[in-house]
């Protein structure tokens, strides 16, 4: 089946395996709906979903006497449950996103926006407002969180537009942001966090100072995983044009020692800030790396 | 530096293949944009830097390899490059000519040298150089390869130019047989030995009648004869005492004078001069006659006596020189076993009477008879040698004794009898006798009646069994054994003579610097009739002058000898000259040993060979004749390979090394490779 513009990154796969999950947000946001959440505010928007079979120990009251009159058996009436989340999903755009290992795969930015794209269809459909903020070394566009559909079509029209450029500078970025937003909400970084880890870190504090709810996915490419080169190579590095001839074999111990470093810092340090971190190779099917994310979150919760 | 197979030098060519195959699969850059050098920018250019320099190393390891495995099949020789025809003994020539050259004394006669010279030039000169090969070897006494063979001549000249004769004798075989190995080195058309001498009767005659040229080789005679007359009267042989007892009697000193003329001599002088004593007799001698003269000489002063017998005047040629070493009477202490109240026993009564025989007879031996029981140490202080006549045991002190003097070169004399406890002997004599003693045995027939046990299988190479090795020499085995011992544990032991049971009847042990001896049977009357044997008294003799160590001093030598001297001492020839001491005594006369401090020790008397002073000389058909085989060229060729190959030269082991040298490099390629990142 043809996409149709704007739905180039809606993977129908991807959402169906979202689809049987709840998200659950980990902290208490103000909201003006009233759902399933356990939220302090009662939300007065409840809208009808469908209908299920009783099962026992299913709460009687929510059984609808209406239909067992017409059809003699016991339906429980279910509502889907809404509030007025507002997540702000961050996409890092600097030109280290651009990079890919393999001709016919995507780059890392290329996967970036496909999850969000994802995400955002799936926040949208939980009635959560959505906001999109792109940056590089500074701030390229900024979304703000709504609920409009036709919201999503803005969104989406964002991503396709968005191409990898500049150096990257999250802490910079993140500390404008940060200032901005008035509302406590869901802040999710989509970032390869090639920057200092105490600068992003503390951006990242920054952030959760303000009583956001974090989580951040870091995109690295399957090559940046394994460096998996044998020949000799000149590296051109693609943010600042700095060239260096390597022997792989001879290096390959030492790279992989210091990229352990350099995750393991993130991985600690996102815990110290109360951040969620999910670490997503870019060569992982996108709904099997989203659908995990979702179900650590929900069993979280 | 030469190659025996210089074609596989080609293959260092080969050293280059590393390098070529360095520079076609060199890495070849890919460029690659990534996301961020972070990682690996602060190692890489540390880590590119060693993986260069590794890769340098091993390439030059490889290359070295290559042409050490090039040079080592190439068979490196040290040296000339004419030495490696030599290493493979298949050195290709026309011709290989060895001229062997006669150096003994006969040829120092008028004429004879230059006459030697002339015909050894000339064979040299009849050569082509560059396509025959040549060698000279020279000899005497004995053999010496004075030019190896080669192509170039210029060794052979120097030879031939300085070939003198010496002093030696005549040993042609031995000449002869180091020349046939010589020439059998050379793959030549033609091999060829001349033989350049007068051909003495004397040195032929004594030669080995199994020995003869390879096949194929050629032997040409060019006989030297003299200019000069041929001197008539020569002394060819004489005979002195090597070793004399002290006394007063006089010894004999007699030469024998030859006539190798054909008219009678009536007048020859020969002239005796032993210290400040000279005597000169006159000698008639018939033509073509040998005659001899003795003088008698009394040898009264300890140390060593010189002299010599000489031709005098114009009567002839050569001379006797002799040294005497005129020694102490030698001390000996018997050790009785009876108890002292008893009569002496019947062997030491024998013994008693065998070294001291009568009032005519000088006896070397001065004699004391002490009982077992009254020997102290002081008794052995100034004896040479102790025999212990059926001694079971002695005190401690005394055993001690034994062991000092065995340790400072004297002898013990063992002879167990009928009185003898086994284990007390066994404990007391367990670190000096040369055995132990288990049990006496009877004779196996003379129970009954028969002839007993004897002495057979005797050592005659011993110096105490050589005098009876020659017929009408003695008969050791007319002795029969009533009774002797059965011993044991002789493993330390020499067995100079078994019984005719096989067992062992008399045994040597080397204690320290002296020599213990045991006979296991006591002569006495008892248990043998050995005493009663004429061969008895020459038995005790020469058992107790080698117990002495008295026999092992020589003191008169031939030209062509190597003189022996000890540590620390120098020899001085008849010329005042010092004689290196691996090398052979080269003039007839006397010798001095000198110690560190330069004082004389003792001489040596060096005499030429008295048939050298024989004219006679051998056909040189009979030489050719006797020595030469007919060619047969498969057999020929094979023992020359074989020859080649089972007497390599030392230094064509020198590939060995080089293939080794290389193996140690490919190993280390292999572990320097290993850790080197081949990207």
């Amino acid at each position: 089946m043809a996409k149709t513009p704007h739905m180039e990154y809606l993977d129908f796969d991807v959402l169906a395996g979202i689809d049987n999950m709840q998200l659950l947000a980990k902290v208490v946001v103000e909201g003006f709906l009233l759902g399933l959440h356990r939220s302090p505010y009662r939300g007065f928007s409840v809208e009808f979903a469908e209908y299920r079979q009783y099962s026992p120990g299913d709460e009687i009251k929510h059984i609808d006497w209406k239909v067992f009159g017409k059809t003699d058996r016991y339906y429980i009436k279910q509502f889907e449950e809404e509030t007025n989340l507002a997540c702000y999903i961050l996409l890092d755009a600097s030109a280290s996103m651009g990079f890919k290992s393999s001709e016919t795969g995507l780059t890392k930015l290329q996967y970036g926006c496909c999850l969000t794209a994802c995400l955002s269809y799936f926040m949208m459909r939980q009635r959560d407002a959505t906001g999109l903020m792109v940056f590089d070394n500074q701030v390229r566009s900024v979304l703000p969180p709504r609920l409009r559909q036709t919201h999503m079509k803005h969104i989406l029209a964002e991503l396709e537009g968005c191409r990898p450029g500049g150096e990257t500078d999250l802490a910079g970025p993140l500390h404008h942001l940060a200032e901005g937003l008035k509302r406590r909400g869901l802040i999710i970084l989509i970032s390869d966090l090639l920057d200092e880890p105490e600068k992003v870190l503390s951006a990242l504090q920054h952030f959760r100072f303000q009583g956001h709810d974090i989580i951040v996915f870091h995109l690295m490419d399957n090559a940046e995983l394994t460096f998996p080169y044998d020949t000799m190579t000149e590296f051109t590095d693609v943010e600042n044009g700095q060239k260096t001839l390597v022997s792989p074999e001879g290096i390959r111990a030492a790279y992989m020692k210091e990229l352990r470093g350099f995750l393991s810092r993130y991985e600690k340090g996102c815990a110290d800030v109360k951040a969620d971190y999910k670490l997503f190779d870019t060569a992982q099917p996108l709904e099997l790396a989203l659908s995990e994310y979702l179900f650590r979150r929900s069993r979280l919760n | 530096m030469s190659f025996l197979s210089p074609y596989f030098l080609v293959a260092l060519a080969g050293a280059a293949a590393p390098i070529l195959i360095h520079l076609l699969t060199r890495d070849r850059i890919r460029k690659v944009a990534f996301s961020t050098l972070r990682f690996f920018v602060r190692t890489s250019g540390r880590v590119l830097r060693r993986k260069r320099i590794q890769e340098m190393i091993l390439m030059a390891m490889r290359a070295m390899a290559c042409a050490l495995l090039a040079v080592a099949f190439a068979r490196p020789l040290l040296g000339r490059p004419e030495e490696k025809d030599k290493g493979l003994g298949l050195m290709q020539a026309r011709t290989a000519r060895v001229i062997v050259a006669d150096l003994s004394a006969s040829m120092r006669r008028d004429g004879a040298p230059d006459a030697l010279r002339a015909a050894a030039r000339e064979a040299l000169d009849s050569l082509d150089e560059g396509v025959d090969a040549a060698a000279v070897v020279t000899f005497s006494t004995g053999a010496e390869l004075a030019a190896p063979l080669g192509k170039t001549f210029a060794q052979a000249r120097d030879a031939v130019k300085t070939l003198a004769p010496g002093r030696g004798g005549t040993n042609l075989v031995e000449a002869l047989r180091l020349a046939d190995a010589e020439v059998r080195k050379a793959d030549a058309t033609s091999r060829e030995i001349v033989l350049v001498s007068d051909l003495q009767e004397a040195g032929w005659k004594d030669r080995d009648g199994e020995f003869r040229l390879s096949p194929g080789v050629k032997l040409l005679v060019k006989p030297v004869v003299p200019s000069g007359a041929q001197s008539a009267v020569a002394i060819i042989a004489g005979n002195a005492p090597v070793t004399s007892v002290i006394d007063r009697e006089p010894q004999a000193v007699r030469v024998q004078v030859a006539n190798y003329s054909a008219e009678p001599r009536e007048d020859v002088e020969v002239t005796f001069r032993a210290g400040q004593k000279t005597e000169t007799r006159k000698l008639a001698l018939r033509p073509a006659s040998v005659g001899s003269v003795t003088f008698r000489h009394v040898f009264d002063t300890p140390g060593d006596v010189w002299g010599s017998v000489q031709l005098g005047g114009a009567s002839g040629d050569g001379a006797f020189h002799f040294n005497t070493r005129v020694i102490p009477r030698i001390k000996v202490l018997l050790i009785d076993g009876v108890r002292a109240s008893e009569r002496m026993s019947d062997a030491a009564f024998y013994l008693q009477t065998a070294m001291s025989p009568g009032e005519d007879v000088a006896s070397p031996f001065e004699c004391r008879v002490i009982g077992a029981a009254q020997a102290s140490p002081g008794d052995l202080s100034d004896a040479r040698v102790v025999i212990l006549c059926n001694v079971s045991e002695l005190p401690p002190p005394v055993v001690l004794a034994l062991g000092d003097l065995l340790a400072r070169g004297g002898g013990v004399w063992f002879l167990p009898g009928g009185r003898v406890d086994a284990q007390a002997f066994n404990r007391t004599f367990a670190e000096l006798a040369p055995c132990k003693l288990r049990r006496v045995l009877a004779g196996r027939a003379m129970a009954t009646g028969g002839v007993g046990a004897v002495l057979a299988r005797i050592d005659f190479q011993h110096p105490i069994f050589e005098v009876f090795s020659h017929p009408r020499h003695g008969d050791l085995s007319l002795a029969k054994f009533a009774r002797y011992w059965e011993v044991t544990d002789s493993q330390l032991s020499q067995v100079l003579v078994k019984f005719d049971d096989n067992r062992p009847a008399v045994l040597s042990r080397q204690v320290g610097q002296g020599i213990s001896m045991l006979l296991a049977a006591c002569p006495d009357k008892a248990w043998s009739d050995f005493p009663l044997q004429t061969t008895f008294l020459p038995y005790v003799w020469q058992t107790l002058e080698f117990l002495a160590a008295r026999t092992e001093q020589r003191t008169s030598f031939t030209v062509g000898d190597v003189l022996p001297a000890g540590a620390g001492e120098r020899i001085v020839d008849p010329q005042g000259k010092e004689v290196p001491l691996d090398q052979p005594a080269r003039l007839p006369g006397f010798y001095a040993v000198r110690d560190a401090d330069g004082k004389d020790v003792r001489r040596y008397a060096v005499n030429c060979d008295g048939r050298e002073s024989d004219p006679t000389a051998v056909a040189p058909d009979e030489i050719v004749a006797a020595l030469e085989q007919p060619a047969d060229k498969d057999a020929d060729q094979s023992a020359r390979t074989a020859d080649a190959k089972a007497t390599p030269r030392e230094d064509q082991g020198l590939w060995w090394y080089v293939l080794a040298a290389c193996l140690t490099l490919l190993v280390g390629e292999l572990l320097l490779g290993n850790k080197t990142t081949r990207h």
